[in-house]
């Protein structure tokens, strides 16, 4: 059956359209308002407007939802088993909203600035601050993210697992700044010989959530049979990412 | 007035609705004015000027990338409503005001003592919270009050620093 193009503004008649205080603010007879209208249909068929709506998936968070998933990221332990994601019809992780493993991008993004914020803070008590401080952590630590979302990409490639989408990647490994985050602030508050413990805690025990996480794509292969066999080096890759973790929240401390 | 937009009813309804803690009504908050807020920042910078500190550049510079950092997030994190980079400035704006009258009293006392660190919080604390409730009503958040004030609280603690040090 052939498939019948419709204009979407079909719909569109003169008496459904705004006006301001009864003057006709758009007119259906005037040949811009067919040029803006046939913009519009652009824009939304557009790549940026696909980006933004596929982002917009990743920040339907709530409050619980944030507070729960701080406490899987400091407190793993805590939450034993599987952690069974639900997928939504897509075959991708629902909303952030109705899952609680589910990677979402608030976390992330709030969490970079506010390490951002916290490595000038922490310059600005040890008596050199300046702003270019600010530049240089922020450019380094995306350099991080970089390379090590390239690695870890790669070795989910190379060894058939399920892959995520490039935004979840992002969402998962951009959780080790939450804590960075933590390590910063518990420095600043009791000081320099607090370090070394704090640090080998909160990465040990982001290395152990980033390791359940990954289960998810490792435990699945990217052919269309199941294999029942458990996969050595699958799980010995799950160990390189949480070693992995471990010296990147090193390296983004050191600074 | 009329003709540039600026209603003095309407700016002073929404000053005294901050200074005294009154639930805003919506009809106020969907007429979005930038008069209120220059006026505000005219004065935070006149009274830094006062205080010795000469930064109306970092002012207006920060103001502009976290304004648009807010609306990015706010959109982003907002399931039924958007909101336009106009109205986000204008709340944001108005929502500086607890941070002028800090800054007010700032002419007058240094902030290193411990009564001045107590202050500084507070009036971040005010400021958040007007923000956060404006946007609250405008975007009909559920749940995520909190996630929306630390953005916010986030931009006026650095705002702070900037005329407080």
């Amino acid at each position: 059956m052939a498939k019948i193009q419709t204009s979407p503004f079909a719909h569109l008649s003169q008496e459904s359209l705004p006006t301001f205080a009864g003057v006709k603010m758009i007119s259906l007879d005037n040949p811009m308002t067919q040029y803006g209208l046939n913009a519009t249909k652009a824009f939304a068929g557009s790549w940026f407007s696909n980006f933004w709506s596929s982002l917009h998936v990743y920040f339907d968070v709530t409050n619980t939802y944030v507070i729960k998933k701080l406490q899987l990221i400091t407190v793993p332990y805590i939450f034993r088993g599987e952690w069974q994601q639900e997928l939504n019809t897509d075959g991708l992780p629902g909303s952030p909203k109705y899952n609680q493993h589910a990677p979402d991008l608030y976390i992330p993004l709030m969490s970079f600035i506010t390490f951002i914020l916290l490595s000038g803070l922490k310059s600005g008590f040890s008596g050199n601050f300046s702003p270019q401080i600010l530049g240089i952590t922020a450019s380094s630590s995306i350099i991080f993210l970089c390379f090590e979302l390239l690695i870890v990409y790669g070795g989910l490639y190379f060894l058939q697992c399920l892959m995520p989408s490039i935004l979840e990647l992002i969402a998962y490994c951009g959780y080790k700044f939450v804590p960075c985050v933590a390590i910063a602030f518990c420095s600043i508050l009791l000081g320099g010989a607090i370090y070394w413990p704090v640090f080998l805690y909160f990465s040990v025990c982001f290395a152990i959530f980033l390791s359940k996480s990954f289960k998810r794509y490792t435990a699945h292969n990217s052919f269309a049979y199941e294999v029942e066999s458990v996969d050595v080096t699958k799980q010995s890759f799950l160990y390189v990412v949480g070693i992995l973790q471990i010296a990147i929240i090193f390296f983004l401390g050191y600074y | 007035m009329e003709e540039l937009g600026i209603n003095p009813d309407h700016i002073k309804q929404k000053t005294i609705s901050i200074l005294t803690f009154k639930h805003v009504d919506e009809r106020l908050l969907e007429d979005p004015d930038m008069a209120g807020p220059f006026l505000y920042v005219l004065i935070f910078g006149g009274l830094l000027l006062l205080a010795g500190k000469v930064h109306f550049g970092a002012i207006y510079g920060f103001g502009v990338m976290g304004s648009i950092g807010i609306f990015t997030v706010l959109n982003l994190m907002s399931q039924s409503r958007e909101i336009d980079l106009y109205r986000t400035v204008s709340i944001l704006g108005y929502a500086l005001l607890p941070i002028v009258i800090l800054s007010a009293i700032g002419v007058f006392m240094r902030f290193n003592n411990p009564v001045g660190m107590l202050l500084v919080v507070l009036s971040v604390c005010w400021s958040t919270y007007t923000a956060t409730s404006f946007f609250e009503t405008l975007l009909e958040l559920k749940d995520q009050r909190w996630l929306i004030s630390y953005p916010i609280g986030l931009l006026y603690a650095c705002f702070t620093l900037l005329a407080i040090f």
